[in-house]
């Protein structure tokens, strides 16, 4: 829905189709459309050439990445913390240390989208935890964790990528017992302790069921992995 | 920690559910195994980022990379978006000039604005009508799937139930066969420890039996030697009472030695006794002995029997005859080889009629 509202000119309605809409689904729209225009002489890199460039004080290099990757991780702030204005924050946070720190992106170390997951989810997690509505937010994830259909609508998985509705069928079809522990971790923030008490179960069995899901994931989606990462 | 307690916490490390001490813990291991670790560690990090790909899509609003890009070019951070300004408003068209148009184009403004939109129209909703059908195709499909996935999350949430029981109820009677074997253990200690006490008394027993019964076989030997003596000493009472028991005292032939010696003969019973005393000790580890001769008149003397003397030279052995006599007239002794001989070869000590 909101990739619809997003397309505000003549031009952008004149080129759309349901195709281009799911393969620019990564792919955040720039203010003056340059998103569609590859100038730079780091047109088509992939995102460690892209970091690279950005560690050398290349702009056009980090709009690229931005360009890339921003909806990922504005999604992922988002359904931390459920406030757009907050998630974006967060979203500017995170380029900007990108910015600042490429320089120290270990290739060997991973991925360039796991390393902007990483600081995307690390500062909306610190937002979190600075709520006192952060309990009720992680209480709504174990609702819809419990229930089969998940948070995400239809239109929301008719737009969704390859990648996306890979990893969502491969979560999804965990039981949701140990669904929601993996949620209320990776999205709450909260530690094992922490869900134990929510879901007023013994600690043990929440590490069990985090280590069942996990390994249940690791098996669907070994084969996947990397399959989000955008390359040329 | 060990590396298998690394590999159970791995799951719980990426989707940041460790904390406290088996967070520190684990990091610590981490940095101290680097080599080993790094390989499963980023393994599970890329299974727990394909996570965040199950947010729901969302954009930002298409001025926030402007932000960020101040941002940068001040050097500073950007103002919050919440406390920002709303997105930037479409610049304001510049007003067109009205002196420049001329009358036909005014005219033609409204037709050729009338076509354009009827145009765009058609376009957008040929377009709207594809993307609607296409978008109902997936939501139906996705209701599938998603019923599908209903009814098999119904079937593992029973199993998941069954087995979670079933791991309940093994894991209590594993518990009352621990406890029960701890008992069984103590039980059979105690047993083993009894059976030593019982094992050690029954040693000492035996051995305590053992001494007796030296004891009493050494009692048994000395009660046969006494039964003996004894039996020795009643038949030689029985001689010394008999009246028909004649003594003959025996001296030593030269009349030079303190030797006191009698033959007690029953000639009835042709049984008899010789008593000596005071003689020099004639003992078998000499290889000698004291033989006794019964002599009738002008006859080879009979061997009577023969006998040794103690330390003390005080010695007693029975008279038996080695064939009948018509009379005995003299008994004499003589110092033989041990054993004995059939006539006398050694010198006479003692001699009596």
């Amino acid at each position: 829905m909101y990739l619809i509202e997003s397309f505000d000119s003549w031009e952008a309605w004149g080129t759309f189709s349901l195709a281009s809409l799911w393969r620019d689904c990564y792919s955040a729209p720039m203010a003056d459309g340059q998103d569609r225009v590859n100038t730079s002489s780091t047109a088509g890199a992939d995102d460690r050439a892209l970091l690279r460039a950005v560690a050398a004080r290349d702009k056009e290099a980090l709009r690229q990445l931005y360009a890339r990757h921003s909806a990922v991780l504005f999604a992922l702030a988002l359904k931390v913390l459920s406030d757009r204005a907050e998630a974006e924050d967060v979203l500017q946070e995170a380029f900007i240390q990108v910015w600042k720190t490429a320089g120290s992106f270990d290739e060997g170390r991973g991925k360039p989208l796991g390393w902007l997951i990483m600081l995307t989810r690390s500062r909306a997690i610190d937002r979190l935890r600075s709520r006192k509505t952060r309990t009720r937010a992680t209480e709504s994830m174990a609702k819809d964790a419990s229930q089969t259909a998940g948070s995400t609508t239809p239109a929301d998985e008719a737009l969704a990528s390859e990648a996306q509705r890979t990893v969502r069928n491969a979560l999804k079809s965990l039981p949701p017992d140990q669904r929601a522990p993996i949620e209320m971790a990776y999205f709450g923030g909260l530690t094992q302790f922490e869900i134990a008490q929510q879901l007023s179960q013994p600690l043990g069995t929440v590490k069990t069921r985090i280590r069942n899901g996990m390994m249940r994931l690791r098996e669907m989606l070994g084969g996947a992995a990397g399959k989000g990462e955008h390359s040329s | 920690m060990t590396h298998e307690i690394f590999r159970e916490m791995l799951p719980l490390y990426v989707v940041g559910a460790l904390d406290g001490d088996e967070l520190n813990g684990f990091e610590r291991y981490v940095a101290e195994n680097r080599e080993r670790c790094i390989a499963e560690l980023a393994e599970y990090q890329a299974v727990a980022d394909q996570i965040a790909l199950t947010a729901p899509s969302a954009r930002p609003s298409p001025n926030a990379y402007d932000r960020i890009a101040a941002a940068i070019d001040e050097g500073k951070r950007p103002q919050p978006a919440a406390a920002s300004a709303p997105m930037a408003a479409p610049a304001p068209r510049a007003k067109p000039s009205g002196v420049q148009l001329g009358a036909m184009f005014v005219r033609l403004v409204p037709w050729a604005a009338a076509a354009a939109l009827a145009v765009v129209l058609l376009n957008l909703s040929g377009q709207l009508q594809s993307v609607t059908s296409q978008l109902q195709a997936k939501t139906d499909a996705y209701n599938n799937l998603v019923d599908k996935n209903k009814e098999q999350q119904g079937g593992l949430a029973d199993l998941n139930s069954r087995l979670e029981a079933q791991s309940k109820e093994f894991s209590g009677k594993i518990d009352q066969l621990r406890t029960k074997n701890i008992e069984q253990q103590h039980d059979l200690d105690a047993l083993r420890a009894a059976n030593k006490q019982l094992s050690d008394e029954k040693d000492g027993l035996l051995q305590t039996a053992n001494r007796v019964r030296e004891q009493l076989e050494q009692q048994n030997l000395q009660t046969a030697a006494l039964q003996k003596k004894m039996d020795e000493e009643t038949s030689s009472l029985d001689l010394f009472m008999d009246p028909s028991t004649r003594v003959t005292p025996l001296a030593d032939p030269k009349g030079e030695g303190k030797v006191v010696a009698k033959v007690y003969w029953n000639g009835t019973r042709k049984t008899g006794c010789l008593v000596v005393s005071n003689c020099s000790p004639v003992q078998q580890s000499q290889g000698k002995c004291l033989e006794l001769w019964a002599i009738c008149g002008s006859e080879p003397p009979v061997a009577a029997g023969m006998g040794w003397t103690d330390d003390s030279g005080h010695g007693e052995f029975h008279v038996k005859l080695a064939k009948d006599m018509a009379c005995i007239d003299k008994f004499a002794v003589t110092v033989e080889r041990a054993g004995g001989v059939p006539s006398p070869e050694g010198p006479i000590v003692l001699v009596g009629q």
